[in-house]
């Protein structure tokens, strides 16, 4: 005779990959560990990119290299786009189901203490995600629809070329500093996903993450005030 | 102490609802809160009208019954102060206080600020236990346990369950609520067993119940009258993880036994 135990087994016969993606810690599991990976392709962009400030040679040279580079071009094109569509799936769901869960709003505002950075997430969030696809036709794909007179193998005439329109130049300066708060929480908050929490190490990280938040978002500031300081012309 | 009250009267789940005002001038600083909203019930009785339905079990803070929201602060402006404990020496002659009810999809509302919690006690009963061998009683000490961990059980133990961590959260998330029950139970070695499965089948209620997601915004904790952490909803995500990579739908026919 089997002992009777009280049943706190989970639903069977489903698939637990669904059942985790279906819950809110499995989302932002997902979510944080695509967002490292995005992280780590934000860090190498800039610091590939920082090299426009050493003139026109070197950075064609890079852009060269990368486009030669087939097989490290590729590999990252596919797993960032994997990255990008299941961060922003999750990021989506959570928050239509967050808006969900309080169908009637609160008349009188939260008085909440939480940073901006963590209430934003999803306006950053999609902030990015407009401004990722902007500047692949801008100065990936050179579409002429948002890049009149692109050249095709000028990396650095392309640039300069974007930076020289004021309209581009503040929509690139919000998007970084979108991206900036948005990292800024999403460097702390990973942490809380995957289950890591310790009085030892959470005050470092969070002010860590608004450190390289900060860090980053002045550095791909530099590139577009670069330009229109004449430290990056033609 | 004289104050001006505008409070959240709605009759029903369906009725839309509307702040009322209320010059309420015989507040006394040593009253509580709801001493305050009694005193102004017997006057609203006395002129015939309805009076305010408002949540209330033991006024002593440990109970988790009461809680409405008071200009924007669950339970009010005072940090780990349920409103049954919150005294009108805080508040100011002459104050304006809008009063509101936790606002949730899983709490509708039952009448101006009562509000039904069960969805709470559903995500208790999906796993908030421990199952044990009745039998003679054990020796006290037979099963050791270290200190800071016990502290750390009771500091999430000290979860009243009164929702409060669900109005704070800009996405009317319970994870506070579920994680502090995971970690107290999963923290000793009574619940150590079920810890996983306990994860499991307390997160997939509390989502079933419609409470939004964690998003590590930080305001439940803010909010939190018993002063529950936030390192409480890591341990929910963690045994969640733990129980997802290892969950096995039946570990064998039972054995021999």
């Amino acid at each position: 005779m089997s002992v009777a135990t009280a049943s706190t087994a989970a639903p069977a016969k489903v698939s637990r990959l669904s059942v985790f993606w279906d819950s809110q810690v499995g989302k932002k599991f997902v979510s944080a560990v695509t967002g490292v990976l995005l992280f780590v392709f934000v860090v190498g962009h800039i610091l590939g990119n920082l090299q426009a400030f050493q003139g026109a040679a070197k950075f064609n040279a890079y852009a060269q290299f990368l486009q030669n580079t087939k097989g490290l071009i590729w590999t990252t094109r596919i797993v960032m786009l994997g990255a990008l569509i299941l961060h922003a799936t999750a990021g989506i769901q959570l928050y239509l189901r967050a808006r969900a869960a309080r169908p009637q709003p609160y008349r009188v505002p939260l008085a909440n203490p939480a940073t901006v950075s963590s209430k934003t997430m999803i306006w950053t969030g999609l902030l990015t995600l407009a401004f990722i696809v902007y500047h692949l036709l801008d100065l990936t794909l050179g579409a002429a629809l948002v890049h009149s007179g692109f050249v095709h193998g000028d990396a650095y005439l392309n640039l300069v070329n974007t930076f020289r329109s004021t309209g581009k130049v503040l929509f690139y300066g919000v998007s970084v500093i979108g991206l900036g708060l948005h990292l800024s929480h999403g460097l702390y908050s990973l942490w809380q996903s995957l289950g890591f929490r310790h009085p030892l190490w959470t005050p470092s990280i969070t002010k860590a993450a608004v450190l390289i938040g900060v860090v980053l978002a002045i550095a791909y500031l530099s590139i577009p005030a670069g330009v229109v300081a004449g430290l990056i012309r033609l | 102490m004289r104050l001006t009250l505008e409070i959240w009267r709605q009759k029903g789940a369906d009725d839309a609802g509307r702040f009322v005002r209320y010059d309420h001038d015989d507040v006394s600083e040593h009253m509580s809160f709801l001493e305050m909203l009694d005193v102004l019930n017997q006057k609203l009785i006395g002129k015939g009208e309805e009076p305010v339905s408002f949540d209330s079990d033991c006024r002593e803070g440990i109970c988790g019954m009461c809680g409405f929201v008071v200009n924007g602060y669950p339970h009010g402006p005072q940090p780990l102060t349920t409103v049954c404990q919150l005294h009108m020496r805080h508040f100011h002659d002459g104050d304006v206080l809008r009063l509101e009810p936790f606002r949730a999809k899983a709490f509708p509302i039952i009448r101006d600020l009562a509000i039904d919690r069960s969805a709470l006690d559903r995500v208790i009963m999906a796993g908030g236990y421990t199952s044990i061998n009745a039998g003679g009683p054990r020796d006290a000490n037979s099963i050791l346990v270290g200190k800071k961990e016990s502290d750390l059980s009771m500091d999430a133990a000290a979860c009243i369950g009164c929702g409060a961590c669900v109005a704070a959260c800009p996405n009317a998330s319970a994870s506070l609520f579920t994680g502090g029950k995971i970690s107290h139970l999963g923290l000793l070695p009574q619940g150590e067993p079920e810890r996983k499965t306990r994860a499991l089948s307390m997160v997939e209620r509390h989502n079933a119940e419609g409470f939004g997601g964690c998003t590590v915004i930080g305001a439940c904790a803010e909010a939190c009258p018993k002063g529950l952490k936030l390192d409480f909803i890591a341990r929910m995500n963690k045994d969640y993880l733990a129980g997802t990579l290892t969950f096995r739908e039946e570990a064998s026919g039972g054995g021999s036994g």
